[in-house]
């Protein structure tokens, strides 16, 4: 059960204790006086550590006024813990409801089976409305008093969480009137319990209270003998409250926090001198500030929206740090070009969004239509055809006002598109978050030869193709991890740092490397989802066996799937994954970290370009701040940054320091500082140590395409992929069914884009016209097996040197049943000839990858299977780019 | 509040330069524009009826795909209006921007009242909750259901779906424990899906949760009580009936799951039934209900969904931006929806009431098929869910109608998602109520 811990609050505590009745019907309680003190005493107790003496009020009311005035009091001062104690006489009415708590003036109503009393006080119309309306987080209530257990059936609570604790059961008197001074029985064993705590248990908290009372009370009987049973409720409340710190076992010290929020307490004239202090500097300020300083504080306005682009695997970092901005004091200081914002208010919102690196570089290269989008502008013809490709408001998104790619050179390469009049200006500010490049290797398959920091490439190389590792990269076209692991491979092999005067790639490297690496199909979009493919139980479709891969990710992933955190797609883990099923971090010397460099971006011509360049600047600042955003940014296994801009040490509380997360958190980190020559010249030996690719594409047009939008989802993912096709690869889109009766026609798919182009513009033709009115969708079932068969043909008739892959688009089964046998096996026997050739489908319908026909496919070519959903397209896109050379250099 | 956007909208127009001056480009080619998410650009029914909007005016409208998730629109739509850049004429926004929109000068009044027999619930998302200015006209509208796996509740007994959130998760786990006892582990069946991703769905389930634990959709602010049994009873339905993957799901994730069989119950939006009642395999059966009610006597509380449309504030062609909205939202428009698949704004989409649809039937034709196909809605009717829904959308309630209600769902994202995935077990309520609250103000410091 969550436990409510009150400490440091501001709490109350109400202890009313009645000992004196003016009535001769209503026997002084004599033992009822020392109550009210002596729980004060141990509630302030330091034993107890809950209470500060100027928070509890002992009272003995007079009147039924004095005891609701203080009560109103109390409930609206306390802003953590109300306590409401009280000890008396109690009386209900002659059907044991409407109990009442009676104080010094208080009348018993003889023969009025009606009324309880006069001048007392109402639980249910004095008590429980106060304690409704209180401002405390939390509100206890102890009964001791005659039919105390009575308070139960009228205990309603609205809202407020509300625990009570009576005396004892329903319809019993605890006094008699006769017991002794010093003290009722029942309090007597709440003091104890209070300030010595109970054997075994590391705190008393309200359950623990009663349970303990039920058994110290267990062999007393009231005074009308019969069984005595404290009773306890709660309202609107599942959590249990901590009501005394005393314990008997060893006891952990009092949080700093809460002494310091005590000591502000404690002192009122200090605290009173620094408050006026601060009023009066506050109203210096806001006299020079602000103008028409006698206006009441206003509704705040929305606060200035700030849009802040950066690679998926970062973003949810940058979100929790972005929100803890926005909460922050800091951001509700003016900010320089803001026109009259109320005091008090935020004044910046920041939301975090997302793209693949490629499609950032291909917006900021369009950027004159990302802004023309944004206003309105009719640029381009709609449906284009063969025209501007680019939606960039679409894909990568907003307009960003700030952008932390990944590292530099993903900010050089992005620099390097731009046109040379872009309506927009970057401006970088420096790095936020550092994390080394790492390859994961099985815990149960640890290097033998090479030790996990120190070592080249080259001999990690050497080592894994002994241990037949097999070595997986996140695409260096979509991923900045990608893209700077290529880099690492192909510049730092023999292990020295990667320099600016190092020239081009040494022979051979790049070819080595990619030999080892190239697998076609093997290329994700992002290092999180390479993990999270290799996740435990994750079913991915054709992906290699866990036991042998070694994913190419950073330190900070690694961490996150070491430790069961949750990565890309897949969520947090119950429980820290076994040893078998974790990796050990291996560090290649000389190899350059991600730096995150933050980029603040200026588009021209905006209204309010002064205030957001400020509110940017501020929370730039911040974000690189140890007291700022680097507390967010290292709590979640990123390397911080120190004053100068390189990367901090770890702290203590990172998860890097947890031992299961498998990394050396003092190793250090680079960034990247050999310029935009050297990547350019890392890119053209990636282009030249890949084979050219060959796809074709194969798309389902039946009319059950346009199910739910499938079509557009489709088209879209296929446009994704076009995006990714190098200058030396080429492609084809054909679909299928054919219109037509007759089944000889059926069988021939429509061949829209001829195996063998090259230029992309003619297929986005095609799927803008399939997604139009129109749609040139055929009412007909989909002969798939008869298409693919084609289109295997087709592509085995192609150039041998190329890479070949077919990519096939459907949406749901083919009716299998109905299809004849023939023209299965004749697919089979095209799926298993050799070279092979394997086909990656993307299943938008039932069943998804698990569908019959499509496993078929799948294991038949040992090709790969993409679900339609989030994120599909850039999946696809990431294998699609496996298959030629990426398309870095081109358009550029 | 009036005044306060009137003035922020004052200010806005001066920073932008000037009201004189309708913004940097105006259309001079006189189409309207009309800026959207991606599901409006291309086919279905929303399309359509802008399309026989052109061919009654002669007038063309064009459309401005935004991104693809609704916070990456918002944001830019929020961003380019405080710049000053928006060329837009309609915006078609999620009902719960409709109020920071307004305050922030980014739309237009529509007027001082809705007319029309637009649902009470739905008018509400209308107005920023603080006058009765209305800023939008409701297009669509939506309200949470939940899915169950009807032939699997007949197999052990029960003739209908919970009517209380306890029994969902008391007949779950009886369910679970005799149905897993021979399934074989990658086929454990679980009681309940729902989109507890740390995205806006995240939001509407815990508000669906806290308003179902005694919250008041109309308080919004020191919900502490509620809102401590509101999250923790989504922990414990967690924790004991759904699988560890809720945590990572949005709408689509939580459907697939329920269509391939492994859950018995979901909650979804009812844009998903086609979808369902395509993908699950035969001899499965599912129908829909209300949500669960808090307790037995407890109201079936949702979420409201759906979009709103607004005149853009610097918009070219306000006359044209007007007459298009109101076309799209007459009640023969909102017939139109309902029969497709959406749910409608007004009465008399329900009760019949309303002229029937007219959209020409060469372009209704493929989506009817579709409907014929999976069963969902034959030519010219009534999905099967269509009494239901109606009866959903009366007891659905706004999310908090706030100028900062953004901030709000960020902060509820965080903190329930690390509850929900935390071991630890300690009480977030109170954090959680005043950090909430305090968002909702637009404030730094804790909100009065």
């Amino acid at each position: 059960m969550p436990l409510y811990d009150a400490r440091g609050k501001q709490n109350r505590a109400l202890l009313i204790g009645v000992s004196s009745y003016q009535d001769p019907r209503l026997p002084d309680l004599d033992a009822v006086f020392a109550n009210p003190d002596e729980l004060g005493r141990v509630l302030c107790a330091p034993a107890t550590d809950l209470f500060l003496p100027q928070e509890v009020t002992p009272l003995r009311p007079k009147t039924p006024e004095e005891l609701t005035a203080a009560l109103r009091t109390a409930a609206h001062e306390a802003r953590g813990l109300l306590l409401v104690y009280f000890s008396g006489h109690g009386r209900v009415r002659r059907d044991g409801g409407d109990l009442h708590l009676l104080v010094e003036t208080s009348r018993v109503a003889q023969d009025k089976p009606r009324v309880a009393s006069y001048e007392a006080v109402s639980w249910v119309k004095d008590v429980l409305p106060r304690l409704e309306r209180s401002r405390a987080d939390r509100v206890v209530v102890v009964l001791e008093c005659c039919f105390a257990g009575n308070a139960d059936d009228s205990f309603r609570t609205d809202d407020k969480p509300v625990s009570l604790l009576m005396a004892a059961q329903p319809n019993r008197r605890i006094f008699s009137g006769t017991e002794p001074g010093g003290g009722t029985t029942f309090t007597r064993a709440v003091l104890d319990i209070l300030e010595h705590g109970i054997e075994g248990k590391e705190c008393v908290t309200f359950e623990d209270l009663a349970g303990e009372l039920r058994r110290r009370l267990a062999d007393h009987t009231t005074p009308q003998g019969g069984a005595w049973v404290p009773r306890a409720s709660k309202r609107n409340t599942v959590d249990d409250v901590v009501v005394s710190f005393a314990t008997r076992e060893a006891r952990p010290r009092t949080p700093f926090v809460v002494r310091a929020r005590r000591w502000w307490r404690s002192r009122p004239r200090r605290r009173l001198q620094l408050l006026s202090a601060a009023a009066a500097l506050a109203l210096v300020a806001t006299a020079l500030v602000v103008t028409d300083r006698l206006r009441p504080p206003g509704d705040c306005p929305p606060a200035q929206e700030l849009r802040l682009l950066t690679a998926p695997e970062a973003e949810p970092t940058l979100r929790a740090a972005a929100l803890a901005y926005e909460m922050s004091d800091l951001n509700t200081a003016p900010v320089p070009g803001e026109d009259d914002v109320p005091d008090g208010c935020r004044r910046t919102q920041i939301t975090v969004y997302s793209a693949a690196k490629d499609q950032v570089a291909q917006g900021f290269a369009a950027a004159d239509r990302w802004r023309g989008e944004a206003e309105g502008e009719d640029e381009a013809p709609e449906g284009g055809a063969g025209g501007e490709a680019v939606e960039p408001l679409y894909r990568p998104g907003p307009q960003p006002d700030l952008w932390v790619p990944e590292s530099t050179v993903d900010h050089l390469q992005v620099r390097q598109g731009m046109a040379a009049h872009a309506p927009v200006t970057l401006h970088r500010v420096g790095p936020v978050a550092y994390t080394p490049l790492v390859v994961g290797v099985p815990e149960t398959r640890g290097l033998s030869d090479v030790e996990q920091a120190g070592s080249s490439w080259h001999e990690i190389l050497d080592d894994a193709a002994d241990r037949k590792l097999r070595l997986l990269r996140p695409s260096p076209v979509l991923s900045g991890v990608g893209l700077m692991h290529t880099i690492g491979l192909y510049l730092a092999d023999d292990g020295t740092p990667v320099a600016l005067d190092g020239g081009a790639p040494r022979t051979g490297v790049a070819e080595r490397a990619e030999n080892r690496l190239r697998a076609p199909g093997s290329q994700y979009a992002g290092s999180a989802e390479l993990l999270c493919s290799l996740r435990p139980g994750a079913a991915s479709a054709g992906a290699v066996s866990r036991a042998t891969a070694a994913p190419l990710v950073t330190e900070k992933s690694l961490t996150d799937a070491n430790l069961g955190h949750a990565v890309g797609n897949c969520p947090a883990l119950a429980t820290v994954p076994e040893k078998e099923d974790r990796y050990e971090a291996y560090y290649p010397s000389g190899v350059p970290g991600l730096d995150h460099p933050l980029i603040r971006v200026a588009w021209k011509g905006a209204a309010d370009a002064a205030r957001r360049r400020a509110a940017s600047d501020r929370f730039a600042d911040w974000l690189r701040r140890p007291d700022g955003g680097q507390k967010v940014i290292t709590r979640a296994g990123y390397r911080g940054v120190n004053a100068k801009g390189a990367a901090a040490p770890a702290p203590t509380d990172s998860p890097l320091r947890d031992s299961r997360a498998g990394v050396l958190p003092d190793i250090g980190v680079e960034p990247y500082t050999a310029g935009r020559q050297r990547v350019s010249q890392v890119l053209a030996a990636y282009d030249s140590a890949h084979r050219p690719g060959q796809l074709l594409f194969l798309l389902d047009t039946s009319t059950s395409m346009a199910d739910g939008g499938r079509i557009s989802v489709a088209a879209d993912a296929v446009g994704r992929a076009l995006e990714v096709l190098g200058p030396k690869d080429t492609y084809g889109l054909w679909t299928y069914p054919r219109a037509g009766t007759a089944a000889r026609d059926r069988e021939r798919p429509v061949e829209r884009v001829r195996a063998g182009s090259t230029d992309p513009a003619a297929g986005r033709e095609v799927l803008d016209r399939l997604q139009r009115d129109d749609g040139g969708l055929v009412d007909q079932g989909a002969w798939m097996q008869e298409a693919l068969t084609a289109a295997l043909d087709r592509l085995r008739d192609g150039p041998a040197e190329r890479t070949k892959a077919v990519v096939l688009v459907l949406d749901e089964d083919d009716g299998a049943g109905k299809r004849s046998a023939a023209a299965r096996e004749a697919l089979s026997d095209a799926l298993a000839a050799h070279p092979r050739i394997p086909v990656v489908v993307l299943a938008a319908g039932k069943g998804g990858c698990d569908a019959a026909p499509v496993r078929h496919v799948v294991e038949g070519s040992g090709g790969n299977c993409v679900a339609g959903g989030p994120g599909a397209a850039d999946t696809l896109a990431g294998l699609v780019a496996s298959f030629g050379t990426g398309g870095q250099e081109a358009g550029r | 509040m009036k005044r306060v956007a009137a003035a922020v909208a004052a200010v806005l127009c001066l920073l932008a330069g000037g009201c004189t001056d309708p913004g940097p480009t105006p259309a001079a080619d006189g189409d309207i524009v009309l800026a959207t998410g991606s599901d409006l650009s291309s086919t279905g029914v929303r399309r359509e009826l802008i399309r026989a909007w052109e061919r009654r005016t002669g007038k063309h409208v064009r459309i401005v795909k935004l991104p693809d998730t609704a916070d990456a629109q918002r944001s830019q739509l929020l961003a380019a209006g405080q710049s000053g850049n928006g060329g837009y004429d309609v915006l078609n926004i999620d009902v719960a921007w409709t109020a920071e929109f307004a305050a922030a000068g980014i739309i237009r009044p529509w007027g001082r009242e809705l007319s029309g027999d637009f649902l009470a619930s739905v008018k509400k998302t209308t107005t920023t909750g603080s006058d009765g200015t209305v800023w939008a006209v409701p297009f669509n509208t939506d309200a949470g259901l939940l899915y169950y796996r009807s032939d699997l509740l007949a197999k052990y007994g029960y003739d209908g779906p919970p009517d209380t959130w306890e029994q969902l998760r008391t007949w779950s786990q009886k369910i679970m424990a005799e149905e897993n006892a021979h399934r074989p582990a990658d086929e454990k069946l679980y009681g309940m899906v729902a989109q507890l991703r740390p995205y806006e769905g995240l939001t509407v389930n815990t508000l669906e949760s806290v308003w179902a634990s005694g919250g008041d959709p109309e308080r919004t602010a020191h919900l502490a009580g509620a809102l401590q049994q509101g999250v923790y009873a989504l922990k414990e339905r967690l924790r004991t009936i759904m699988p560890q993957e809720a945590t990572a799901m949005d709408e689509t994730a939580s459907r697939q799951w329920f269509a391939e069989g492994r859950a018995l119950f979901m909650r979804n939006w009812p844009v998903e039934y086609a979808s369902v009642a395509e993908k699950l395999a035969p001899g499965r059966q599912f129908d829909v209900a209300q949500l669960p009610a808090g307790s037995p006597e407890g109201r079936h509380r949702t979420v409201l969904g759906g979009q709103n449309l607004a005149v853009a504030a610097d918009a070219a062609h306000p006359a044209e931006a007007r007459s298009l909205i109101t076309a799209l939202t007459s009640a023969r428009s909102e017939r139109c929806l309902l029969q497709r698949g959406f749910a409608a704004t007004r009465a008399s989409a329900y009760d019949g009431t309303a002229p029937a649809c007219d959209l020409p039937p060469e372009d209704a034709r493929r989506e009817e098929d579709d409907g014929a196909r999976h069963g969902a809605a034959p030519a010219g009717q009534d999905p099967p869910y269509t009494d239901l829904l109606h009866r959903a959308l009366d007891d659905a309630a706004p999310r908090p109608r706030s100028a900062h209600y953004a901030t709000y769902s960020k902060v509820v994202q965080l903190y329930v998602s690390a509850y929900l995935t935390g071991k630890d077990d300690a009480s977030i309520a109170d954090e959680l109520a005043e950090e909430a609250t305090k968002a909702l103000s637009g404030r730094g410091e804790r909100g009065g």
